[in-house]
């Protein structure tokens, strides 16, 4: 494929480019009615997905408002404690877990294929999967609070408090909610960054991808390692609250601390995670209203990816005042200065761009600089913090408060005002209002600083977080009053940005195109949109083509580049490939269905009914939930195509089906599962904690899972891996029987290894409510022999898809994808064999 | 206003509590750091913003994409060389609050409860005594804290003397101070608890050696209830 294809010279006449918008909107046009629900385009599902987000920041800016009235005086009375400790955990987990990460990802969906010039991102059900996941588990965790039912043990949730003196629901509830909420937040990342890895338009080399999608694939991947985490630590607390297995009871071997560690090696990725995606935005609004390039679009990258690998090394600076030894103190302290640097890269490329440049000054750009000063500071203090000795006196106090809040309004909710100002037109056709958004930026500015510079301070005179009351004292008693009277000038702006949003618009027309006159792919449709998006897909060679590519809006409008029809009445993408962007495939994409919808309904009763300790129906709803993946998965994925090939315009024909690394199935699958390996490390993590922190682990006295079990149990399950990656051979050389056989085979092998896993500890009578020791033994074996339960499901599946005429030699997705899983599945089984039968015997 | 501060309930007296007015090590030499760190924070924001006014005004010309660049990589560079010479200083103060205990100091047990402290002193050769929610401290004499819980995590303040440390079922963690002026503080919970941790608070008495001597010697003969 040569890089350097040029438009048609001649349009198609007329009448084709007629019948060709005719056919592009038989299959593109969403559907009418009450069946809009079963919509599942990135247009529709980010759009609601955003509303959804904002619904939730609305919610969570309320419980501040309540938080600022009970602390507007000394010794108020107008929140029981009770209410208030449920108010400041519930505000802290919605903002973090159902408006921070979400609104990135939300706004992700709807644009991230605009930004990459294409019609769809490659797995559309599971966006809304995600979505419906998110209204179920966020709904839930919300409307506790209007019973008294919410968690009250802060949204950092530290045991034993959460363990052992918080009776009730509530802990339960944060525990499953978010977790059910993140893996919807894990799949909505594997989602986007197969989009950013394999959906791009041809010629959109590494080199020329837009910042905003860097910086998307480096936080989505963020969320794979960090997430995991503390899904592995919620587990073992939510073991903990309902089966009394010890992870952190110190008289049986636990210990608090492993909560701490697993909590903030999600907390603080966590942070840039919602960091990185608000820069991503402001690196895409700055050239446009400097009219020039970005300077430095490398260094940026850089700068991105260097933030997000440091991350992972800050952890323990939310931990400083833990007793921890003064060498990882001081290791801690510099690696979190350390990431100060490619921060402050980040922003002076933003400025050195405004400097080369002509600037036009504009509502996004004034929250822009808004958020820069307020961001500035919150770095600064965040410098502050880091500082082992002088966090001592701020850790847990109101200087903290007043910090993160800096950083996370200035780093995240000004930018996210801008953003809105900016792309309100891209997403509704209609542009919002210059005035109001003065208005609102003057009032957010001004409240923002008012509520939260006087924390500062009171923090530093000695009042902690999470306090419903303060001693009275002039100086705590004028400082929060500012800070109320502060929230409720914020809280207004905020309003004036939701009746700018809501108010009613047709008399003011339709924006015109491109109102800003950027130079980047996203702000190619017309407006409003049409339901495809572009007209045909383009051929990229410049980082601003809108500024850069001759007659470009033309030649994409007139169908003069790639895909311009769609024949077969279907919605179909193009997938290129990973560093030079080379046609690969035209994948046809799902159209309209509930299918997700009902997955994510059963879904959540797996995490919402254990909360009342329904088994019974959490069983049903996992059948019911396997059932429904596994009918969307049968009616609509890897199907056969009617023929091999399609061509897609300037003499190129790519096929219509791929397997293997080619297809983007199996990148998702590798994403999944390193999302899931995490999760896994988190658990052996745990294991290796207590092994180091206890001379006496594993106990004397208590027996462990022997090594005869485990022996058989990793000589079954490799051996079913063998057979699966065999199974895949033969499969692709066409010899049916030995297929059938090596499916069957390591199905039963694989089951027989998963119940050998469980014998070990079973035979050796080991009660995992005893000690911590058999606790973790019971939990590695239970994974991993789940896994196994699941890759024979998998393997089943494809058995099942050649018998039935969905799978062949030629066309084998769903036995590559199996493959790739069981070789997951091996490495656990290792890992997990070797820690439990191995390793006791080393001590 | 005053109608409505009636309603409210009776609230302890504030007692003096400030991390900007140390009245003990190391609060000292952390506050000192902190008005270096706040005194150079504020440079750099003013620094910050005036470059964020002048990118705006500056009109295009030749040569500004090489001052463009130029800005990024003093930026990086001098970033880089005031966060290190800040980490050098900061760290030099880490020690002082992680020294092994000398051998004048005075041992006090803190055990966090929910939602009060009990506070224990160990007299060489006398028994021990147990108080509720107050500190007594001879004023120049370090003082080790040994502080633990059997319940659930607290933290362990008291802003005028040094910073915080956690009470972690499990552990025993140590704090050490040294009261450099006489006086009444303040001390509270810094780690969420439950339901009271707003009025978990104690009372730390610093005075002088004589007096303290005084007052261990009448505690140890009349053994206070907790």
């Amino acid at each position: 494929m040569t890089p350097d294809i040029e438009p048609l010279e001649q349009a198609p006449p007329q009448e084709v480019r007629q019948a060709q918008e005719a056919r592009l909107h038989t299959a593109w046009n969403p559907p009418t009615g009450w069946r809009y629900f079963s919509e599942v385009n990135n247009s529709a599902v980010g759009m609601w997905y955003t509303a959804l987000t904002v619904a939730f920041l609305v919610f969570g800016g309320v419980l501040a408002l309540l938080m600022r009235i009970q602390l507007a005086v000394p010794g108020n009375t107008f929140l029981e404690p009770d209410t208030y400790n449920q108010v400041f955990t519930v505000h802290g987990s919605v903002m973090m877990f159902l408006v921070a990460i979400p609104l990135f990802e939300a706004i992700s969906i709807l644009f991230l294929p605009a930004f990459l010039g294409t019609r769809e991102l490659p797995f559309p059900r599971l966006s809304a999967y995600g979505l419906w996941a998110f209204l179920i588990g966020g709904v839930f965790l919300c409307g506790s609070i209007l019973f008294g039912a919410a968690p009250n043990g802060g949204w950092f949730m530290y045991p034993p408090l959460t363990s052992r003196y918080e009776p009730g629901i509530g802990a339960d509830m944060w525990l499953l909610g978010f977790s059910f909420i993140e893996v919807a937040a894990i799949a909505a990342s594997v989602e986007l960054i197969v989009g950013v890895l394999k959906s791009r338009p041809v010629g959109m080399r590494i080199n020329l991808i837009p910042l905003y999608a860097w910086y998307v694939l480096v936080a989505a991947a963020m969320v794979l390692f960090a997430f995991p985490s503390l899904i592995a630590g919620s587990l073992l607390l939510e073991l903990e609250r309902a089966f009394d297995w010890p992870f952190f009871d110190p008289t049986r071997g636990g210990d608090p601390l492993l909560w701490q560690h697993l909590f903030w090696l999600f907390g603080h990725p966590e942070v840039y995670i919602i960091f990185l995606p608000s820069v991503a935005l402001v690196a895409m609004m700055v050239p446009t209203f400097a009219r020039t390039p970005i300077v430095g679009y490398e260094w940026i990258v850089l700068s991105a990816i260097g933030t997000g690998f440091l991350s992972f090394g800050l952890w323990v600076h939310h931990m400083f005042t833990t007793g921890l030894p003064g060498i990882s103190l001081a290791l801690f302290s510099a690696a979190s200065m350390a990431v100060a640097i490619p921060t402050g890269v980040q922003i002076f490329c933003f400025l050195g761009t405004l400097l080369v440049g002509r600037v036009v000054r504009s509502v996004p750009l004034l929250f822009v600089f808004g958020g820069l000063a307020t961001f500035v500071i919150g770095g600064l203090t965040g410098v502050m913090v880091a500082m082992a000795p002088f966090d001592f006196q701020a850790h847990d106090t109101f200087f903290v408060v007043a910090h993160l809040h800096t950083v996370l309004i200035g780093g995240t909710l000004f930018p996210f005002f801008a953003a809105s100002y900016y792309y309100f037109p891209l997403a509704t056709g209609y542009a919002l209002s210059d005035r109001l958004g003065r208005i609102c930026f003057w009032l957010v500015f001004i409240g923002f600083q008012v509520t939260f510079m006087p924390m500062h301070v009171s923090g530093l005179l000695g009042m902690p977080r999470r306090v419903f009351t303060y001693p009275s004292d002039p100086n705590l008693n004028l400082l929060n009053l500012t800070s109320t009277v502060g929230a409720f000038v914020l809280a207004a702006g905020f309003a004036v940005f939701l009746w700018d949003v809501l108010r009613p618009k047709r008399k003011q027309g339709h924006s015109p195109r491109n109102p800003w006159g950027s130079g980047t792919l996203e702000w190619l449709p017309e407006l409003p949109a049409k339901p495809w998006g572009l007209r045909s897909i383009p051929e990229i060679d410049s980082r601003y083509p809108i500024w850069e590519q001759e007659n470009f809006e033309r030649d994409v409008d007139e169908g003069r580049f790639f895909l311009p029809d769609a024949e077969e009445l279907k919605r179909e993408m193009l997938v290129s490939s990973v560093i030079d962007a080379r046609p690969e495939q035209c994948l046809r994409i799902s159209g309209p269905t509930y299918v997700p919808l009902v997955a994510a309904i059963f879904t959540g009763g797996v995490f919402i009914f254990p909360t009342f300790k329904m088994w019974a129906w959490m069983a049903v709803s996992a059948v019911l939930a396997l059932g429904a993946i596994l009918y969307w998965l049968w009616t609509a994925t890897a199907l056969i195509p009617e023929k091999d090939e399609k061509y897609i315009g300037h003499g190129v024909s790519v096929p219509l089906y791929r397997s293997g690394p080619s297809s983007v199935g199996w990148w998702a699958m590798l994403i999944t599962m390193l999302a899931d390996v995490s999760a896994f490390a988190a658990v052996v993590f745990g294991y290796f904690f207590y092994w180091t922190l206890r001379p006496e682990f594993p106990p004397g006295g208590i027996a462990g899972p022997g090594t005869l079990w485990p022996a058989v149990a990793l000589a079954l399950l490799l051996t079913a891996w063998g057979l699966t990656f065999a199974a895949r051979r033969w499969n692709a050389t066409d010899q049916a029987t030995f297929f059938y056989m090596a499916i069957a085979a390591g199905a039963a092998l694989a089951l027989g290894g998963a119940a050998s896993l469980l014998a070990g500890p079973w035979t050796h009578h080991m009660m995992p409510s005893q000690h911590v020791y058999p606790a973790t033994v019971w939990v590695l074996v239970a994974w991993t022999a789940l896994h196994a339960v699941v890759g024979v499901v998998m393997q089943l599946y494809c058995g099942a898809r050649r018998w039935a005429g969905r799978m062949s030699a030629k066309h084998d997705i769903d036995i590559w994808n199996t493959t790739l899983y069981w070789h997951f599945v091996a490495l656990m089984a290792v890992v997990t064999v070797v820690v439990v039968a191995v390793f006791p015997r080393l001590r | 206003l005053l109608h409505l501060a009636d309603r409210f309930i009776d609230v302890p007296s504030y007692l003096s509590s400030s991390a900007l007015h140390p009245a003990g090590s190391p609060a000292d030499g952390i506050a000192v750091l902190f008005w270096w760190m706040t005194a150079g924070a504020l440079l750099i924001w003013i620094v910050v913003v005036a470059l964020g006014v002048y990118v705006v005004r500056a009109a295009p010309g030749d040569g500004r994409e090489r001052q463009a660049k130029r800005l990024v990589l003093w930026g990086a560079a001098l970033s880089t060389v005031v966060l290190t010479a800040l980490l050098v200083y900061g760290l030099v103060l880490l020690p002082r609050t992680m020294a092994p205990a000398a051998a004048d100091t005075l041992r006090v047990w803190v055990h966090g409860e929910q939602w009060w402290w009990r506070i224990r002193y160990q007299p060489a050769a006398s028994p021990a005594f147990v108080l509720a929610n107050e500190i007594r401290l001879p004023v120049g004499r370090p003082v080790e804290f040994l502080l633990e819980s059997d319940n659930v995590v607290h933290s362990f303040w008291v802003p005028s003397l040094g910073g915080k440390m956690d009470l972690i079922p499990g552990r025993t963690n140590r704090l050490l101070v040294r009261p450099t002026r006489v006086g009444t503080f303040a001390g509270m919970c810094a780690e969420f608890c439950g339901r009271a941790h707003a009025t978990m608070r104690l009372t730390v008495l610093v005075v002088p050696g004589d007096e303290f001597e005084r007052w261990v010697a009448e505690q140890v003969a009349e053994p206070a209830e907790p």
